[in-house]
């Protein structure tokens, strides 16, 4: 094509009625957040909030009035489904006195991954979005709250955030990242060139029953969307450690295992009953994986309220758990936990062997079969958690585009399932808006792309 | 002879024929020039109006009082509403002309236009001015010498533009076939120092009714109920009839395949670029190999007419060639020939040169439509006529501009495409190049543009009372759907499936829900089949769209917003410090005029976008 101009909103130069009225401050549409502290984990990570609807996210998510302007305040913060987030220190700057002039919000959080991608999904949940990067500093400059001074230096420092941008970009797929979205982009732009084929060439014999071949790429991509988003949580998941939780009834020997992964004395490990009352962690590298292994307290009827508290705590880590390690001894029942366990191991060979049934047989005092666990162990390890060459991405804001895209491409696959002719269009308004998600980290479509998709796969034309 | 006019039109094609009517209309003293008045309104391609796209084009220069719609309800011989079970938002009127009747139509029309003038001859050169190192069109010299002033000139020039016919290796220096080129304004225009380019296109022979076999054809029917193009025509009463369908075969690609040297199109004999959605038939069959047949609609040109227009087969092969393989084609075995195909190559000017008025930037007094900035089409040509002549009018009166965005209409698409992208191929309309499609309806085009009519003083009485009588209804049936609700559990008694989660629903908004019907609405509130069917129709596509048009209209604002962001001409790149330089380069090249259009120039980084605002708001302060 011949213009530079690219994008799908390119927009008319024109309208003259509209003109931007000097110092009148400009509200968005739409309320932003971003991670302003640097990535965690730090001691403390801030997060800021922009937009009509800052004041408001601080009193769902705090349940109260929100503190005096520019008053920092102590809050609990629950997400919609009512868990605790974490405590806060938070503040609201009402408009304009704020950093964009907006109304704005600032939440002090614990500076954990876990808080924060919980805060972040809350504010999400409330509608909010993701911060563009440098979005805080358009509104800041649509709304004129930068001084001379700060906006002669602006070139500096935002050329410092696009280096940074790089930088990361770099750190985190070197390019693989943007081929992969890239190739998503493609596929949807085909999916798009189909329809839009169907919608303004449909007086033309186009070759039929693309149909399904329509409803099978729209399936594809949704799952591989759908998986990608899931292998995200995974690498979260690699990146916070992998939770392994050793669970069984009194005196089966969990804290000894423990003790024996981490080759030092981290619990108290006693023959008497009861005695690991609370939780005990202890982080190991396990082939290159981080593993955080959890001691829980033995399953029984408590015999006091500390134990049957460590007891409560144990079945809830249970149900958490990444991997679940049940250990059993000779002459100990089995407790009932409420979800299969992924390995089931008999302890104290030495005392007595294992009897017929799926256990993992070993004895700790003597050091049989402990090999073959930590072998079995690492082995499932990789398998569930190895990512191999997927590629990932740890960006919120990736990730918030790529959840779009999904959500748009599964109600397109709603709409061409209902086989109404009279939704082709919004099959495709969907597949527009997917793009345009995937864009907005990538760059921007391009009509032209679109029929340039058509005249090359189709003979079209009287 | 009165020699000073507010407007001249040169050219009397359907850009010149809105051009004209619409200058006029403005209230602007209009001169039409053109070679000949029996030629005003020629159909010199496919006889037909309409189409995806380009059907809402004619409805919304019919929304703006426009000719083109009116004049096609008087000509067409078969109506088509296209995509008729594919969605409200990309159904498009179609129909078929008969040629004679159109061209009489519309010289009616132009000749009974109150304000406008007809000058038969050819017009030769400009007359120009230059104050201050700035030049100015400030009149029109014919052929016989004749001078006439005016304020300013539009120019609907088509392919007359140093044309030149390919009919394998033959060549022909001609706007159309049998019509001398304008070759003295194309010199005039280059002196001008205008950037300009080559395009081709391509129509098919013309074939003789009476020797086609049409027993063993498929028919294909206009629509039993024809709709109309225009929001003021009540009926169709112009006799209707059917097309055929044929197809080529295997036969007729062999000897296409046999003689492509032949062709002008391959013979390396052209070298414009083509357009993709209309490729020649030697395109068709090298492109797409693997297709063993290509369909042909045989369109009537006329009630009377004998010539017939195989619709599929443009072609620039030798004559004889083109007799050999349509014979080859079930239906056309005795085919008679009466005028062979060709290829046409022709200069046009980059409409970058132009702004949103369709002015030409670096010269005062000059406005340009139609095939001349590079468009195809006559609906494409009318609808830049009707801007064109608008804008010209209004420039005289020193009126503000009439200009159209991309979130109003598809003129505003076609004409921001035009001025901000240029085009290298004949631009062709597409309801897939309006992003705000569902709101840029067929459908809705007087409601989104009439008030524009009305409130530029362009608009006649009998239209505006029309539109009135019509947008009361429309308000009040909306009003009442919006004011009927009903409970998640009242609509479950009445069989419609929602979700039961205790929101309470109003009628336009159970619309937006796919599965619920009109009928079973009207069944619950019986005041609504009190409205005009039509009132229904269109209410209810509001409704069933209108989440989709609401989330657009969000994204309008943000665009809006931006674009209020302006960026003066001489906003100096050179000196932003943090601008790489190959985003300078391009930002100094395309000089965007606001930011939203800014963000639109290839490679554009948020953080560059945030330098421009940066500076932007030192200069404001």
């Amino acid at each position: 094509m011949a213009g530079s101009a690219k994008g799908i909103l390119v927009a008319g130069s024109e309208d003259a009625r509209l003109s931007a009225g000097k110092g009148r401050a400009c509200v968005s549409a739409d309320t932003i957040f971003a991670l302003s502290s640097g990535m965690p984990p730090s001691g403390v990570a801030v997060i800021r909030v922009s937009g009509p609807d800052a004041i408001a996210a601080v009193v769902a998510l705090t349940g109260g009035s929100p503190p005096l302007p520019r008053h920092m305040a102590l809050r609990g913060l629950r997400g919609a489904d009512g868990d605790s987030i974490d405590e806060a220190l938070v503040a609201v700057f009402p408009a304009p006195g704020s950093f964009t002039g907006e109304d704005c919000s600032e939440f002090q959080v614990h500076g954990s991954r876990a808080v924060v991608s919980a805060l972040a999904e809350a504010l999400g949940s409330l509608g909010l979005r993701p911060a563009e990067p440098g979005e805080f500093t358009r509104r800041a400059l649509r709304n004129e709250k930068l001084s001379l001074t700060q906006a002669e230096g602006l070139g500096d420092l935002l050329q410092a955030e696009a280096k940074e941008q790089l930088r990361l970009a770099r750190q985190s797929a070197s390019g693989a990242l943007a081929t992969l979205y890239e190739g998503w982009r493609q596929r949807i732009l085909h999916v798009q060139a189909e329809c839009e084929a169907e919608l303004d060439f449909s007086d033309e014999d186009l070759p039929p029953g693309r149909q399904d071949a329509l409803a099978k790429a729209i399936a594809d991509l949704t799952l591989e969307l759908g998986a990608h988003g899931r292998d995200n949580v995974r690498a979260e998941r690699v990146r916070a450690g992998i939770m392994v939780v050793l669970s069984g009834p009194p005196n089966a020997g969990k804290s000894t295992l423990l003790n024996l992964l981490a080759k030092r004395d981290v619990a108290i490990v006693s023959e008497e009953a009861g005695t690991t009352r609370d939780i005990l962690e202890v982080s190991l590298d396990l082939a290159g994986y981080a593993v955080t292994v959890v001691d829980t307290a033995g399953l029984r009827e408590a015999s006091s309220a500390v134990e049957s508290e460590g007891i409560k705590r144990a079945r809830h880590y249970g149900e958490a758990a990444d991997i679940l390690v049940s250990i059993t001894a000779p002459g100990l029942k089995d407790a009932v936990l409420s979800r299969e366990a992924d390995f089931q191991l008999w302890n104290k060979t030495d005392i007595a062997p294992a009897p017929a049934g799926p256990w993992l047989a070993l004895s700790l005092r003597t050091g049989a079969g402990v090999d073959a666990f930590l072998e079995a162990l690492t082995a499932k390890v990789a398998r569930d958690y190895g990512l191999g060459e997927t590629v990932v991405s740890g960006q919120q804001r990736h990730q918030a585009a790529v959840s779009d895209a999904a959500t748009h491409l599964s109600r397109a696959k709603d709409y061409l399932q209902s086989g109404s002719e009279a939704q082709l269009v919004l099959v495709a308004e969907e597949c527009r808006m997917a793009s345009m998600a995937l864009a907005r980290i990538l760059g921007l479509v391009d009509v032209e792309d679109i029929l340039g998709a058509i005249f090359s796969s189709f003979c079209i034309g009287k | 002879m009165r020699t000073t006019y507010d407007v001249i039109v040169i050219g009397g094609g359907h850009a010149g024929c809105e051009a004209a009517s619409a200058a006029a209309r403005f209230g602007a003293s209009t001169l039409l020039i053109t070679h000949k008045v029996e030629t005003i309104g020629e159909m010199s391609c496919n006889p037909a109006i309409g189409g995806l796209g380009k059907g809402h084009l004619v409805r919304e220069v019919d929304a703006l009082d426009g000719l083109m719609a009116r004049v096609i309800d008087q000509a067409g011989i078969q109506f088509r509403l296209l995509n008729r079970r594919k969605g409200p938002a990309v159904q498009g009127p179609r129909a078929q002309a008969d040629r004679a009747l159109y061209r009489a139509a519309m010289q009616d029309a132009i000749l009974g236009c109150d304000g406008l003038t007809v000058h038969a001859e050819a017009a030769d050169a400009f007359l120009i001015s230059e104050t201050d190192g700035r030049k100015s069109v400030t009149g029109v010299m014919t052929s016989s010498g004749k001078t006439f002033r005016a304020g300013a000139v539009v120019l609907t020039t088509g392919t007359f533009l140093r044309g030149m016919i390919h009919i394998g290796e033959k060549t022909i220096p001609a706007g159309r076939a049998g019509e001398a080129p304008a070759i003295p304004l194309a010199e005039q225009l280059y002196s001008l120092g205008l950037p300009m380019g080559r395009l081709k296109t391509g129509t098919p022979a013309r074939l003789h009714r009476d020797s086609i076999d049409w027993s063993g054809l498929d028919v294909q029917p206009g629509d039993e109920q024809p709709v109309p193009f225009s929001f003021l025509t009540d009926e169709i009463t112009t006799p209707q009839i059917p097309c055929h369908i044929t197809r080529t075969t295997a036969a007729t690609h062999a000897i296409i395949r046999d003689n492509l040297d032949r062709s002008a199109v391959y013979g390396g004999a052209i070298d414009g670029t083509g357009p993709r959605y209309c490729p020649s038939i030697e395109d068709k069959v090298v492109r797409f190999a693997d297709r063993a047949s290509h369909q042909v609609f045989l369109e009537p040109e006329g009630l009377d007419d004998p010539l017939i227009y195989p619709n599929g087969l443009s072609t620039s092969l030798p004559e004889s060639v083109q007799h050999d393989f349509l014979k080859t084609l079930p239906g056309l075995e005795n085919v008679k020939v009466v005028r062979p195909g060709y290829a046409i190559e022709y200069d046009y000017v980059d409409p970058r040169a132009l702004d949103h008025s369709l002015a030409v930037r670096d010269l005062d007094g000059l406005f340009l439509a139609g095939q001349i900035n590079g468009t195809t089409g006559y609906e494409e040509a009318g609808a830049q006529g009707l801007v064109a002549g608008l804008n010209a009018a209004a420039s005289c009166g020193s009126s503000a501009p009439i200009t159209f965005s991309r979130t109003d209409s598809y003129i505003g698409v076609m004409i921001d495409d035009l001025v901000t992208r240029g085009t290298r191929e004949p631009y062709r309309m597409f309801t897939s190049r309006a992003e705000y499609r569902l709101r840029l309806r067929a459908d809705n085009a007087d409601q989104r543009l009439t008030p524009v009519a009305l409130e530029g003083g362009f608009c006649s009485h009998d239209r505006a009372a029309a539109f009135h009588v019509k947008q009361a209804q429309v308000s009040a049936l909306t009003a009442l759907l919006k004011d009927r609700t009903l409970t998640p559990p009242q609509a479950r008694a009445h069989g419609l499936a929602i979700n039961q989660d205790g929101r309470r629903r109003s009628g336009a908004e159970l619309l937006s829900n796919p599965t619920i019907s009109f009928d079973a609405l009207r069944q619950i509130w019986p005041e609504i089949a009190d409205f005009d069917p039509a009132i229904q129709a269109q209410v209810e596509i509001d409704c069933r769209y209108s989440v989709y048009v609401e989330r657009q209209a969000a994204d309008v604002a943000a665009l809006q917003k931006d674009k209020a962001i302006r960026i003066p001409a001489d906003f100096d790149y050179r000196s932003l410090a943090g601008l790489s330089n190959e985003l300078r380069e391009k930002l100094e090249a395309a000089r965007p005029d606001n930011l939203a259009n800014a963000s639109h120039v290839d490679g554009m980084t948020p953080a560059a976008l945030s330098l421009i605002l940066a500076r932007l708001s030192r200069r404001a302060a």
